[in-house]
């Protein structure tokens, strides 16, 4: 018969406490001999927690970052403002030149883009490019082409966008363009043309996409070169917040095609499989993401239906569990 | 007891709810509108944890027709903003790209 001695080389240790310093260790199994007379293990549980809310609320703007280290900028009612997150407040920081409502958005707080959006009367899609420093934005080189509700991901120096629409025509697109800090260039057309605001992820060379209005359950992967249908997620969706490597990505909220059902559901991705995980607190689409964060931690804040300032945070915590014998 | 309690609580920000209140019991965010200004509703699991949540949180319980009332409160500006955003000769599908579909009203479970 095997033992815990045989399988982990370790026989259980008996404590005094639950916490004794650096004898414990995440995922080992002790045995609490004086309080409770419990076997007991440290396991990360993943859990969704509130943050700092936002000073203005809005939806469909752009987010650059990661959890501690992050920005959001324009959407609705707020065109050209942005705030910036330390994983505890929000504050008021310096406007964008333009209006980048309904953008593409990707890289960090200090080197972040925000790539087309939406203006009104036609044409509505715009070609603008900023750039945030952290400090201040700077307009870059104009997109070839105009896309509004397009979707990013990678670096400010390795960059891509994805799909929008032109309107005129109004018809969703499936090309995509890659930024290296200074030029656009043509990257390839995904499978499915496909709209709808940080619903992706990855690298230049290495990102992934969902969802999109009518395009259903199914994800694309791109190499850099070229698009493949990736696994399906579970739940269709699009205007969610995305965020993370191929291998371990994140996907957050988001509605259906006509935004008659806004879902609070999570799913993750290890490369292979979209698994749903912990639901974050208040169901929302068009959500202000931290595109540089990964599955394992993130931040939200926004989103609607209306305007929300909310912020939640995603992290993996450790936590003490007993384990009970039958 | 039934499955949920329903309440009314304004989101302070960080620490509001916390991991260890997400593992503890269900806890879903919606905002309603209590005829005077918009309210941060929630419907929570319905066990020891979440009922004492709502009462550390100085949270007002609802009945889940109170609640329902005001999230249909909320969704009735909602519909009435969309239907007075207007732009000159913007025909209805342009108005649709531009806000999104006229928001539905919404159920609480």
């Amino acid at each position: 018969m095997s033992t815990y001695q045989t399988l982990k080389g370790l026989k259980v240790k008996f404590l005094g406490a639950d916490t004794s310093g650096d004898r414990i260790k995440k995922g080992e199994i002790f045995y609490n001999s004086v309080a409770e007379g419990k076997v007991k293990v440290f396991v990360g549980v993943a859990a969704w927690a509130s943050g700092g809310n936002m000073n203005r609320g809005s939806r469909f703007g752009g987010g650059l970052g990661t959890q501690t280290a992050m920005a959001k900028f324009s959407g609705t009612g707020h065109e050209k403002e942005t705030e910036e997150y330390n994983g505890s407040s929000w504050t008021n920081v310096n406007d964008m030149n333009t209006n980048h409502f309904l953008c593409a958005s990707f890289g960090t707080l200090t080197a972040g883009v925000a790539a087309g959006g939406h203006k009104s009367p036609t044409p509505r899609a715009i070609v603008d490019t900023e750039e945030y420093d952290g400090t201040n934005w700077s307009n870059g080189e104009d997109m070839p082409a105009g896309r509004q509700g397009p979707q990013g991901a990678g670096t400010l120096t390795a960059g891509i966008i994805m799909g929008g629409v032109l309107d005129p025509p109004s018809d969703r697109i499936a090309g995509s363009f890659e930024y290296d800090g200074t030029d656009w260039t043509a990257g390839g057309n995904m499978n499915t043309a496909r709209s709808g605001n940080n619903s992706a992820g990855g690298t230049q060379t290495a990102a992934w996409i969902i969802g999109g209005p009518k395009s259903g359950v199914n994800s694309e992967e791109y190499n850099g070169t070229s698009w493949t249908e990736g696994n399906n997620i579970g739940t269709a969706r699009y205007a969610c917040a995305g965020c993370g490597p191929q291998i371990n990505a994140q996907l957050a909220g988001g509605t259906n095609d006509n935004q008659t059902a806004t879902t609070n559901k999570t799913e993750f991705y290890d490369g292979t499989t979209w698994t749903e995980g912990a639901n974050i607190g208040t169901a929302r689409y068009g959500i202000h993401n931290s595109p540089a964060g990964t599955g394992s931690l993130s931040a939200i804040a926004g989103g609607g239906p209306g305007s929300k300032n909310n912020t939640e945070e995603f992290s993996i915590s450790d936590t003490l569990r007993a384990i009970d014998f039958d | 007891m039934g499955i949920f309690i329903y309440g009314v609580a304004a989101n302070t920000g960080k620490n509001f709810f916390t991991h260890e209140n997400r593992r503890d019991f269900y806890l879903g965010g919606y905002t309603g509108h209590d005829g005077s200004d918009y309210v941060d509703l929630w419907v929570i699991g319905a066990n020891q944890a979440g009922a004492l949540w709502l009462v550390e949180k100085s949270g007002t319980e609802k009945t889940k027709t109170q609640a329902q009332a005001l999230l249909k409160a909320a969704d009735d500006l909602g519909r009435t903003e969309w239907d007075n955003n207007n732009v000159d000769g913007e025909s209805s599908d342009e108005k649709i790209t531009r806000l999104g579909v006229k928001p539905p009203f919404r159920t609480i479970p």
